[in-house]
């Protein structure tokens, strides 16, 4: 299979003649059902040292949306000890922000101690965010080798600056980044291939509290006969922003002119860079809340298109705009192109759009998920192989918005999901007595990362006005994984964007380093594979965010693979 | 000598100075928009007959929730939802175990989106009537939106075998089976609906995307495009129509139709945005906050200046801050931007007659208000008064008995009435008496319109 035919290349091919989009059989296959009975995670956010941290997210009445969204949560390795820490991003309410004797939120850093315990590291590294805080993105904008990280906010946006030290800077006046009113997600990504990072950050709703209508005030601010929250139906929007990286510590809001234009204002939310049609330029997809979501498509010139609607990421497969929350990416048929999972509302699907030669398709029903996540809100989510058999799974962060769901027939606080990948194609839900996700939280921002080092992915989710949750696998599956840290040295640092390519038992795996995703929130940038019986990677095949190709053979597994650009092994 | 009495007592009522101004450009302008108001006139007038016969069934048998229930269907014909409701709502209070009323009922709350308490209505319409198909199609149909699907598909069931030609029935299995990904089944179920009801639109989609899910473009394609004959605005099915041309092979009609779509959809987010203003500026104009309720109003019209019911509102709330003149410019923005909109007709009448005194050109407004809308009961009303003013009192009476026969607790009418009959005879009728008496005693407030000589000879 050509892994590089463009989605004009395909069209161009299928002109003039019907062209079927015929899921291509893959040759071989990984792993078996490995994981044994009884829970498979366990919840350890007490034991570690995260259960300090709690989430505040307004009033518990929630009468305005601002008090419903949630925050996002970034895995990452602030100090370059190797291991994985935690940020949870904090909210806020109004009384602490128009009062200023009351005590300040702030979002928490917690450094992971290598002995399964985390320390709470806020103060002393400096990364205090005290406003509303909603999302995060972590990379090195100034490829000094040190993780930086970006946090939207109702009311202006935070650039931190790492350092290397320990510590970290406000840099956002300098930087140029603050936007402005209620943002939502942020992400990282080198659109011109110029080896800096550029940065989207998706925003919501125009928010002015004066203006916004009480709950029951009209047809925007009800559910089920309840008075609730209003919106976003029904109030303004904000266009969304796209930071150029001009190299020098500085950023210049560059949409207008790239082709990146909001003119509709689309209430932004979840934001992702894939290159969705494998031409080799980053493209970012954009989960807009109750319209068409956005692809941008990356011309390779400097420019943007958007192609959505197009290409069949829009909307579901009967054309109706969902209230799209938070987005996973990964190749979860293992064809070799990037698919899609977005989460939405509750009584609605969350939808799964199968990417074939850079076209997508809502296969949701087909894949079996019609129904199993009708009654759910969802928010986070990932594809990631729980069991390291080869194929991802999927897993989702629950939660209703509106407290007053338990008075019409739903529930405020829901239990989270991990959706097994059957290698079929289909997908079938784990129920929580397997899981182990038995306790019910209004849950938001996920993000996943090996935080132990053990080859097994661990969750970390940020449940709104609650304590996180921990998920980290009760045994290790009985198979085998490989991880790739990569580093850039043409290209930006973290290789943000790089795609890996790893064959193995007969099976290629494909994925992208991705600077955030789930619902904004920032995951691990290490690549993780799971490799079942395999003992061996018989082909590594990367291609950095500058376009060029890098490949090796025979490497070991069960162990992290540490791999600067154009250097071997 | 006395028609022209009664005819100084309206302007009185409705004019305050009964002058009648004519504004010839004004009332010329009109005209032609008049003539570009298409409606489906015999088919209102037999709504509106529908109506009145239920309202007398009604009258005749004041206790009976079936009748209650025969108006809420027939102004629901009308368009008049929420008087519907309140048909509805009565019919339940005169008999708690109607299945009918109950049915009526929880499809009201089933579209207000309340679905469990329309579900606890619909099993008590199934407990009172067990061989209702309707209820179980109604409460299978809510089951499947509070994804009850196990529960919602043996409703379902239950309706067909009571009643083995419910396309309804067949409609929601096929939903179901689509949701579950049982392509076939959905598309079978879909069949039997369109079997039984050939032109049923919903069914004809949901065929269309069982084939689509299944990859069966061309078929998909046909039907889709029925749909959209009947409904050209749907961005839903123009995108599922591009995207079935698309993997035809089809690319220019695709992309014509996916650039479409992606208009259709960005103006219902606007529509709904402004939508959202329109709301927020109802919100306060009802809170009595009219500054805020008309600055509101403004955002809504530069954000979208096609949404005429905002023209509407702010010209109701500049009329509420006594601004006669701009009210009139907003209400006459209002017809213009859309001429199908009654309340802006009504509200235009209103103004014509306060700020321009010009009766011929508010007759004419309130005219096309209930032409447009024939169970527009306040238009009906304020067409009456303004009839009766031009003593023309024959149509007057129709138009009060009209507004009565759709709202007959609106106080003013049966003054109106009561007023009208006694100008027939010269003197207080029974009839007459008993609605002014009625009249009065929905709202004494209303004495000061009645003169003393017929008060006098009230009991």
């Amino acid at each position: 299979m050509n892994l590089q035919l463009t989605r004009r290349t395909f069209l161009a091919a299928c002109a003039g003649a019907p062209c079927f989009l015929v899921p291509v059989k893959r040759s071989g296959s990984l792993g078996q059902p490995i994981l044994a009975q009884g829970p498979w995670f366990f919840e350890n956010a007490e034991p570690s040292g995260l259960q300090s941290f709690r989430h505040t997210c307004g009033s518990q009445a929630k009468e305005y949306l601002l008090e419903t969204l949630g925050s996002g949560v970034a895995l990452f390795d602030y100090n370059n000890d190797g291991l994985v820490d935690i940020f949870l991003v904090n909210g806020s309410s109004f009384e602490i922000l128009s009062n200023p004797r009351l005590p300040r939120t702030s979002s928490r850093l917690f450094r992971n101690n290598g002995d399964g315990t985390f320390t709470d590291v806020t103060k002393e590294s400096g990364l205090i965010n005290e406003g509303w805080g909603v999302g995060v993105t972590v990379g090195d904008y100034d490829n000094d080798g040190h993780r930086d990280v970006f946090i939207t906010n109702f009311g202006g946006n935070t650039l931190f600056h790492n350092n290397g030290n320990g510590t970290f800077t406000d840099v956002t006046k300098e930087a140029g980044v603050e936007g402005g009113n209620w943002s939502t997600g942020c992400a990282w990504g080198d659109y011109d291939r110029d080896g800096r990072l550029d940065l989207y950050v998706s925003r919501y709703v125009d928010f002015d509290k004066a203006r916004i209508p009480k709950p029951g005030a009209n047809t925007y601010c009800s559910y089920r006969g309840m008075h609730v929250a209003c919106g976003p139906r029904g109030l303004p929007g904000l266009a969304d922003l796209l930071y150029h990286n001009e190299g020098n510590g500085k950023f210049r809001e560059v949409s207008g002119e790239i082709g990146v234009r909001d003119t509709v204002k689309a209430y932004g939310l979840g934001v992702v860079w894939l290159d969705f049609d494998n031409d080799g330029w980053p493209d970012i997809f954009v989960a807009n809340d109750s319209m068409p979501n956005f692809l941008w498509r990356n011309n390779g010139n400097g420019t943007f298109e958007e192609v959505a609607i197009e290409v069949g990421c829009a909307l579901s497969a009967d054309g109706r705009g969902q209230s799209n929350m938070g987005i996973a990416v990964g190749d979860y048929d293992n064809d070799g192109w990037l698919d899609l999972y977005v989460t939405h509302f509750s009584e609605d699907y969350n939808t799964l759009y199968h990417n074939h030669y850079g076209q997508f398709e809502d296969v949701t029903y087909q894949a079996g998920l019609g129904t199993v996540s009708y009654k759910q809100l969802a928010w986070g989510t990932g594809f990631i192989d729980v069991d390291n058999d080869g194929w991802k799974d999927i897993f989702v962060a629950n939660g209703h918005i509106y407290p007053q769901a338990d008075q019409a027939g739903n529930s405020y606080l829901q239990e989270n999901q991990l959706l097994r990948n059957l290698r079929n194609g289909r997908f079938s839900p784990i129920p929580p007595e397997r899981t182990g996700f038995t306790r019910a939280r209004s849950s938001r921002g996920a993000a996943f990362a090996d935080l132990r080092g053990a080859g097994r992915i661990d969750i970390v989710v940020n449940n709104i006005d609650d304590k996180p949750f921990l998920y980290q696998l009760s045994q290790a599956p009985p198979s085998n994984w490989a991880r790739f840290k990569l580093i850039g040295t043409k290209c930006n640092r973290d290789a943000i964007g790089a795609r890996v390519w790893v064959t193995a038992g007969g099976l290629q795996q494909m994925d992208e380093i991705r600077s955030a995703d789930s619902f904004v929130s920032a995951s691990d940038v290490r690549l993780h594979f799971g490799l079942a019986q395999a003992a061996v990677i018989e082909k590594l095949k990367i291609r950095w965010p500058d376009g060029t190709v890098q490949e090796q053979s025979r490497l070991p597994a069960n162990r992290e693979h540490v791999i600067r650009q154009g250097q071997e092994l | 000598m006395f028609s022209t009495a009664i005819a100084r007592l309206f302007c009185a009522i409705v004019l305050c100075a009964c002058v009648p101004i004519c504004v010839a450009q004004m009332t010329a302008f009109y005209n032609e928009r008049l003539t570009e108001v298409p409606t489906d006139h015999n088919s209102q007038q037999q709504k509106l007959a529908d109506l009145l016969a239920a309202r007398r069934w009604l009258e005749n048998s004041p206790k009976s929730a079936e009748a209650s229930v025969a108006v809420g269907r027939a102004l629901r014909g009308l368009g008049e939802s929420e008087a519907a409701s309140r048909a509805f709502q009565r019919a339940l209070v005169l008999d708690p175990s109607s299945a009918q009323a109950l049915l009526e009922n929880g499809s009201t709350l089933a579209n207000a989106g309340e679905w469990l308490r329309a579900a606890e209505l619909f099993r008590r319409a199934i407990n009172s009537s067990p061989n209702l198909a309707a209820a179980h199609i109604a409460l299978g149909e809510t089951l499947l939106r509070t994804g009850e699907f196990d529960n919602s598909k043996n409703e379902l069931m239950a309706a067909l075998h009571l009643d083995p030609d419910s396309a309804g029935a067949y409609q929601g299995l096929g939903l179901i089976e689509l949701q579950e990904g049982n392509f076939n089944n959905a598309a079978s179920s879909f069949g039997y609906a369109l079997k039984i009801r050939p032109e049923y639109l919903d069914a004809k989609r949901g065929l269309a995307h069982a084939f689509i899910y299944e990859h069966k473009w061309a078929q998909a394609s046909e039907l889709l495009k029925q749909v959209l004959t009947s409904n050209p605005n749907s961005s839903e099915e123009t995108f599922s129509l591009a995207t079935a041309l698309s993997r035809m092979g089809e690319k220019t009609q695709a992309e014509a139709l996916f650039a479409k779509a992606r208009q259709l959809s960005q103006k219902e987010v606007i529509t709904l945005r402004v939508k959202g203003e329109n709301n927020s500026g109802i919100a306060l104009r009802n809170a009595g906050n009219v500054e805020d309720a008309a600055a509101q109003f403004r955002r809504a019209i530069a954000e979208d200046a096609s949404f005429c019911e905002a023209y509407d509102n702010l010209g109701g709330v500049l009329w509420l801050q006594k601004d006669g003149p701009d009210a009139l410019s907003e209400f006459q923005q209002a017809v213009t931007c859309n001429p199908h909109l009654a309340s802006a007709r009504n509200n235009l009448g209103n103004a014509l007659l306060y700020s321009q005194h010009d009766l011929d050109g508010a007759i004419l407004q309130f005219r096309v208000a209930v032409e447009l809308r024939p169970a527009f009961a306040l238009a009906r009303f304020n067409l009456g008064k303004a009839l009766a003013a031009k003593q023309r009192f024959t149509e007057a009476e129709s138009e009060f008995r009209y507004a009565l026969a759709i709202e007959p607790g609106m106080a003013g009418a049966h003054i109106g009435l009561g007023l009208l009959l006694v100008s027939h005879n010269g003197q207080i009728s029974d009839e007459a008496r008993a609605e002014l008496q009625r009249g009065l005693q929905l709202d004494p407030g209303l004495r000061p319109q009645v003169p003393s000589r017929y008060l006098a000879q009230l009991p």
